[in-house]
């Protein structure tokens, strides 16, 4: 099955995203039977100054760049659905961000074909391609078959990376410029800030972090395990409560809504375990969950357990720490 | 200004926590018995319809707030919350479909409810659900009636009918955009948006209010078939298996236990930093 990659390189994190796509190709080239060479890849950009780092650094050997005035879902779908009248693919591959996700499913619609959002895997069946991903806010997992070509799907958060480097000698690059297309936008401002990118990376990127919820019960706690997290040289991660109570910033949570965190060590402080916020941390090399209640789900996914008032255990390591410092 | 709201009425997950999940052979999960709840995003949804409201009235401005949910009778008891907390109207279009894994049937069903109790210039609507966790609804009802979407909102608010001005969290950042109505927005992560209380007055001046209730067959444009909708089928659901080792740290007290895991994992790792 012929298969194009569709990236958005208007994203900060576009080349962690390619990367996550092309190692699902890779995992799954006995199904995507179109070879290296020919796999390709759709980067709609708006920078001219990030052109070179599209080319030198995408892990695709065909590449064609689309510049836009700037990310608009609408103007992004009336662009796309042009370029691929002509040569449509049999699969649209979406990495699974917010533009992945929303771009998969309208670009289906337009082009008549079938969509899911979040796919983890796919498998084919004479013929047939279903989708696997989790339901059910991550208790349960699902297959889906795909009805109608093209099958358009974003990626589950957090995918596998490999260092798959592409040599900018076997690169082949087209350039479309679409900046100026003319186009009745329903945008009367229009304004970016990216404050939260480089906290969301660090939670994405930390080698230790302490993964706290519901039940630290406060903002001043959140004050202060944040302070504890950074002494600790940890990175702290909050679930969707803490966020939805203002607690702590949108930047920290993890999760299926949030980060999607691979540290050597994760400490889940006073999380219950609920699914969607196991997702973002279970990925972890070590989970030592530290909990007074035994009935919580946390405690049998967790590689160690501490049956325990967390405040008591961070109490005494802080004292430990301390004395350790003192010596 | 007119603004729909949509919601789901969904199992509340959360009080599965770890227990066995039932999944009969047709593949529906068994959630009879779990307690109800409207949908962790279209709760957010609600409540920032009832803001931007609240804002509006202090300057004079009406706005007319609508919701709608598609299923059995066991919505209603969510519907009527929403009368006393001051929603003008609500509407359940009463469906015992499995719609579940099919929002392609749940857009086209509100695409058409639209026709017939619209215009409305903005729809409000979480963006995905707990239990179907498709992520399409929004995206697809936005495709049927070519508005623009806008995803990942965490605010909204507009003085005035034609336009409105959204926050929403992007892959480019935290945005500011300023646009035309009629539109969607799909509302995310959205902090301090818990669905307020109502009072009991209110909750008392409800009850004499009425829910709309709509059947398939009196919704006009939608399509014949609409199990037959989803271009994509569930055929296996299966549970995940999360558990790991699960070595229970002992000690006599919190100290003993914090020194054991201190020697054994933290001193090796913050001494490598």
């Amino acid at each position: 099955m012929k298969c194009k990659v569709m990236i958005n390189a208007c994203s900060p994190a576009f080349l962690s995203k390619a990367e996550e796509a092309a190692t699902f190709l890779q995992t799954h080239r006995s199904i995507v039977d179109s070879s290296e060479e020919t796999e390709e890849a759709v980067v709609f950009y708006a920078d001219e100054n990030i052109k070179e780092k599209i080319t030198s650094g995408l892990p695709f050997r065909v590449i064609r760049l689309v510049k836009i005035k700037h990310y608009q879902p609408e103007l992004v779908l009336d662009i796309l659905a042009e370029l691929e009248k002509n040569s449509p693919a049999d699969i649209y591959l979406f990495p699974g961000d917010f533009s992945g996700n929303e771009l998969a499913v309208r670009f289906a619609w337009r082009l008549k074909g079938s969509s899911l959002v979040a796919v983890e895997k796919i498998e084919a069946n004479e013929g047939k391609l279903s989708g696997i991903k989790k339901v059910y806010s991550g208790n349960l997992r699902g297959s889906f078959l795909f009805r109608t070509k093209p099958y358009c799907f974003s990626l589950a958060k957090g995918m596998n990376r490999l260092d798959l480097a592409v040599p900018e000698d076997q690169k082949t690059v087209s350039s479309h410029d679409y900046s100026a297309k003319p186009y009745d936008s329903p945008l009367i401002e229009y304004q970016e800030t990216p404050p939260f990118q480089e906290e969301e990376v660090r939670l994405e990127k930390a080698n230790f972090i302490i993964a706290v919820g519901r039940g630290t019960g406060s903002s001043e706690e959140i004050s202060r395990l944040k302070d504890i997290a950074r002494d600790l040289g940890a990175e702290l991660g909050v679930s969707r409560p803490v966020v939805m109570n203002a607690w702590a910033s949108m930047d920290r949570l993890l999760g299926a809504s949030g980060s999607v965190a691979s540290p050597e060590i994760c400490l889940a402080l006073a999380v219950s375990g609920s699914p969607p916020f196991y997702y973002g941390i279970e990925k972890s090399n070590k989970i030592i969950a530290v909990n007074h209640d035994d009935d919580a789900p946390i405690i049998k996914a967790a590689d160690l357990v501490i049956i325990e008032d967390y405040k008591k255990v961070i109490k005494a390591l802080l004292e430990i720490i301390r004395e350790e410092k003192d010596k | 200004m007119r603004i729909l709201v949509t919601l789901k009425v969904v199992p509340d997950l959360d009080l599965l926590r770890d227990k066995k999940w039932t999944i009969k052979n047709n593949l529906p999960v068994e959630t009879a018995y779990v307690k109800k709840a409207i949908n962790t995003y279209d709760e957010s949804a609600l409540e920032l319809a009832l803001k931007m409201a609240d804002q509006r009235k202090a300057i004079n401005l009406e706005t007319e707030l609508f919701a709608l949910t598609i299923g059995e009778a066991y919505a209603d008891l969510f519907l009527k919350k929403l009368l006393a907390l001051g929603f003008n109207k609500t509407y359940r279009v009463n469906s015992e479909l499995d719609l579940r894994f099919n929002p392609e049937a749940v857009a086209a069903i509100i695409t058409s409810f639209i026709g017939e109790c619209g215009p409305f210039d903005l729809i409000i609507m979480g963006m995905q659900s707990s239990d179907g966790d498709n992520a399409k609804t929004a995206l697809l009802t936005a495709e049927e009636l070519a508005w623009p979407c806008i995803t990942g909102v965490t605010g909204f608010y507009s003085d005035r009918s034609d336009q409105v001005a959204v926050e929403n969290i992007s892959d480019q950042g935290l945005v500011q955009q300023t646009i035309r109505t009629s539109c969607i927005l799909a509302v995310g992560n959205a902090p301090s948006s818990l669905l307020r209380v109502p009072t009991l007055k209110a909750i008392k001046k409800a009850a004499e209010k009425y829910i709309n209730i709509l059947t398939l067959e009196e919704l006009k444009d939608k399509p014949e078939d609409l199990l037959l909708q989803s271009n994509t089928r569930i055929q296996e659901l299966e549970t995940v298996d999360n558990s790991r080792e699960s070595i229970i740290i002992d000690g006599a007290s919190a100290e003993e236990k914090a020194h054991f895991l201190y020697n054994n994992y933290l001193k090796g790792w913050m001494s490598s930093k």
